[in-house]
């Protein structure tokens, strides 16, 4: 997969929220405030990058060798773990008031399904015979998911502020409504597909 | 919130941060602007284009009625469901199944508009979204062969948009050279009037591709209400004249789709930049029925001029990929759907004007 | 410095309804098809009953050990059995395990099991612990049913159940199968599909509770 494949692939034709329906929890219940949107995306991101990194080097330097494949779930989800410690730790230090400001629980964001759902694709995909992507790729892939979800997470938080609820039956309130905006903004997202990616890359003389 | 406004407002719930645009003689006259291009389309296609539009009208409205009596009203007067199950039929092809016009229009009004509060309150086009699901879910019903009052049954209307984009095979001829070369059907009238012109253009050294007259008057096999390009932008510009719609956002969207394909639009098939046939694509497929009627709805288009201009470029933008480079030949209704969902985002970032938020003591 | 407790606690302390939803939310991309969605409900509701027992057990013995060190051991439990679950159904049921996908192993990491997994770890009695799971669990199976039941028969015309004797396990539906919508196979389908069940499951629980205008 070319560069420009694997972005588009992760970020929209595979959108990781709105085609894989992973990842909904914080984005369902997305904040109203852009801000916090914005902050739980950039930390999806950032997550997702290390996290497939760092599974890349699990997969091939550690479980490979052993013959432990088995346990790459436990493996991850453990290394995930690590991040979000590190990361809430590293967060607390550099910018003590972000954590804060931005309202989120960093291990909410890292350990969460949408991040182990890019890893395990991550894992999965790519053209090595040993199965899945190589470590620039996965990070690559995870940062393009990343974004992905930040676009989800900031048009579903702009659709919520906009919601007049006045008229709205009681039983749809909330959830129900929010889960049904995803659904049309999936709708939407239909447009790009492999075709789309296919016709761009022949166009740019890229492989797909 | 708009809360300030509910003791000014009547008991119907009038979107009035979005101004009066959408009062009932607006979206009236807007429907009634729609009806030539749909009753030629009924004139050239038969008695299945008068079913489908029957569906897809009689479907909005049974709808409507249902879930308005939920909340305890009766709103079909206000001529939105109307507008709505007309819009469908006209998006939809007149070979398309009864139960197929009738989801389409019964998914546009419950799930879209009603959903989200009714009029005023939804944030993605009932109709275009109605056809979109229509199209994804039955699309053999979006490709069987149609044939027209005055020319035989030739390409079904979304194959016939595919075979007229540039691709490998086309040589650098033109959309309409394509399609005749893969046997698109032609009227009589085509090949009179074409020929006439020809023989008075050949000194100039211009000649005309056949099926332009078809293509300009409105004889070819598409959507119902989407073939009368003429009736269309007739009815475009007299409702843009009587304010009903903001004539900056067709306009933004047409011209940025036509120099995007105008510039890149023969790239694919081999001719360059600034080969791209632009008019053909303007008239092709359902882009102006699109761009006048629904893309301009004001519940669901940006508030600001700032914010429409940059909603108008997008749409362009994102109608010429998805038409030339999308797997849905006729791009322009997801295109608007998927534009539809960056609005509140726009809103957000560009201030909208308050138009009925009593200030202070006043009232 | 609550890890997963902050939004953990959150989600357990407000609506039920909300929780099971969002617990369900990852698996609603294979709900397509009535079977698979059967083979799903019977994982989660394996995963999640033995997470939170052990979880529980953890529990009893780690009681002073500090929330991060009982969060990352029902943590490690989940994904343990989260592994079994896939491992078994791959041996057992290659056809389901297929059709899952990475759906399986995704439990590890479920807001609702892990949720669920980490109260049982900060002390909760083992018997309640484990009936909260059952319910959830079956909560789960009951509206992941119905989505998958609709989805299917809206989107394939079909019901596939479980081959016994000569029923090939699956019932077609005439009228819908000669037509099918097929968009509500995809993800769209099943977002609308959710949302509509948890607008009436909200509906059915308020007109039960008594409460409400």
């Amino acid at each position: 997969m070319s560069w420009f494949g694997l972005i588009l692939t992760f970020a929209l034709i595979d959108n990781v929220v709105l085609v894989q329906m992973l990842g909904v929890c914080p984005c369902i219940g997305a904040p109203r405030r852009m801000g916090t949107a914005v902050g739980i995306g950039i930390a999806t991101a950032v997550m997702m990058s290390l996290a497939s990194l760092a599974a890349w080097a699990i997969r091939t330097q550690v479980l490979a060798p052993l013959g432990l494949e088995y346990m790459q779930i436990v493996a991850y989800v453990l290394a995930m773990a690590g991040l979000a410690w590190m990361f809430e730790a590293a967060a607390g230090r550099l910018a003590p008031g972000l954590l804060r400001a931005t309202g989120f629980s960093a291990s909410g964001v890292a350990v969460n399904c949408a991040v182990l759902g890019v890893v395990l694709l991550g894992a999965r995909g790519g053209a090595s015979p040993g199965g899945g992507l190589g470590p620039l790729q996965s990070l690559v892939a995870g940062l393009s998911a990343g974004c992905g979800v930040l676009l989800v997470l900031v048009l579903l938080s702009a659709i919520r502020a906009r919601l007049d609820l006045e008229w709205v039956p009681r039983a749809l309130h909330g959830l129900p409504l929010s889960l049904i905006s995803a659904g049309l903004l999936a709708l939407a997202f239909m447009a790009f597909d492999r075709a789309l990616l296919a016709r761009l890359a022949s166009l740019l003389g890229l492989p797909s | 919130m708009s809360g300030t406004g509910a003791s000014v407002v009547p008991a119907r719930p009038a979107p009035h941060v979005r101004g009066a645009v959408s009062a009932p003689e607006l979206i009236w006259s807007a429907a009634l602007c729609l009806l030539p291009a749909s009753a030629w389309g009924i004139l050239v296609f038969g008695t299945p284009a008068a079913f489908v539009l029957l569906a897809s009208i009689g479907s909005a409205l049974v709808c409507e009625a249902l879930t308005a009596l939920l909340r305890r009203e009766f709103t079909l007067l206000d001529g939105s469901a109307f507008l709505t199950g007309l819009m469908v039929g006209c998006l939809l092809p007149p070979g398309a199944p009864i139960h197929v016009a009738a989801v389409a229009s019964g998914f546009a009004i419950v799930v879209v508009k009603q959903t989200f509060g009714g009029l005023g309150r939804n944030w993605m086009n009932p109709a275009l979204a109605g056809v979109v699901f229509a199209r994804l879910s039955w699309s053999e019903a979006f490709a069987v062969p149609v044939s027209t009052r005055w020319s035989g049954p030739g390409l079904a209307p979304l194959d016939a948009l595919a075979a007229a984009l540039p691709g490998p095979g086309s040589g650098g001829r033109g959309a309409l050279e394509t399609l005749a070369a893969a046997g698109y059907p032609v009227s009589a009238a085509d090949g009179r009037v074409v020929g006439w012109l020809n023989a008075r253009l050949a000194p100039l050294g211009v000649a005309l591709p056949p099926g332009a007259f078809d293509l300009l008057a409105g004889i070819r096999p598409g959507g119902i209400g989407e073939i009368a390009v003429l009736l269309l932008i007739a009815g475009g510009v007299f409702l843009a004249a009587r304010r009903v719609i903001r004539w900056q956002l067709p306009a933004v969207h047409l011209a940025t789709f036509a120099l995007l394909a105008w510039v890149f639009g023969g790239l694919g098939a081999g001719r360059g930049f600034f080969a791209g046939d632009a008019v053909f694509h303007l008239l092709a497929g359902s882009l102006l029925l699109v761009s006048f009627f629904m893309a301009t709805d004001p519940v669901t288009s940006p508030l600001t001029p700032a914010g429409t201009i940059a909603y108008g470029i997008g749409l362009g933008a994102a109608t010429f990929l998805l038409r030339f480079y999308g797997s849905m030949p006729d791009g322009a209704p997801l295109a608007v759907i998927l534009m539809n969902c960056t609005v509140p985002l726009i809103d957000r970032y560009a201030k909208p004007v308050r138009l009925a938020a009593p200030r202070g003591g006043a009232r | 410095m609550k890890q997963g407790s902050e939004i953990v606690r959150g989600l357990a302390s407000e609506n039920p309804l909300f929780v099971l939803f969002m617990g369900m939310c990852p698996a609603l991309a294979v709900s397509t098809r009535l079977l698979t969605s059967l083979w799903m409900s019977l994982a989660i509701l394996c995963v999640l009953v033995a997470s939170t027992l052990f979880s529980s057990i953890v529990g009893l013995f780690a009681r002073g050990k500090g929330a991060r060190a009982r969060w990352l051991a029902s943590l490690f439990l989940t994904a343990c059995f989260a592994t079994c679950a896939d491992l078994l159904l791959g041996f057992f049921a290659a056809d389901a395990h297929a059709a899952l996908g990475l759906y399986v192993p995704l439990l590890a990491v479920n807001c609702l099991v892990t949720g669920r997994a980490e109260m049982a770890a900060r002390g909760q009695p083992v018997g309640r612990a484990l009936l909260a799971a059952l319910g959830a669990g079956l909560g789960l199976a009951a509206c992941f049913t119905v989505i998958a039941a609709a989805r299917e028969a809206l989107g394939f015309g079909t019901l596939t159940l479980f081959p016994v004797g000569r029923f090939t396990g699956t019932l077609v539906i005439a009228p819908l199968a000669a037509s099918p919508a097929r968009a509500a196979t995809f993800a769209c389908g099943g977002f609308l599909a959710a949302g509509y069940l948890a607008a009436l499951a909200a509906r059915l629980l308020r007109r039960g509770a008594g409460s409400g205008p």
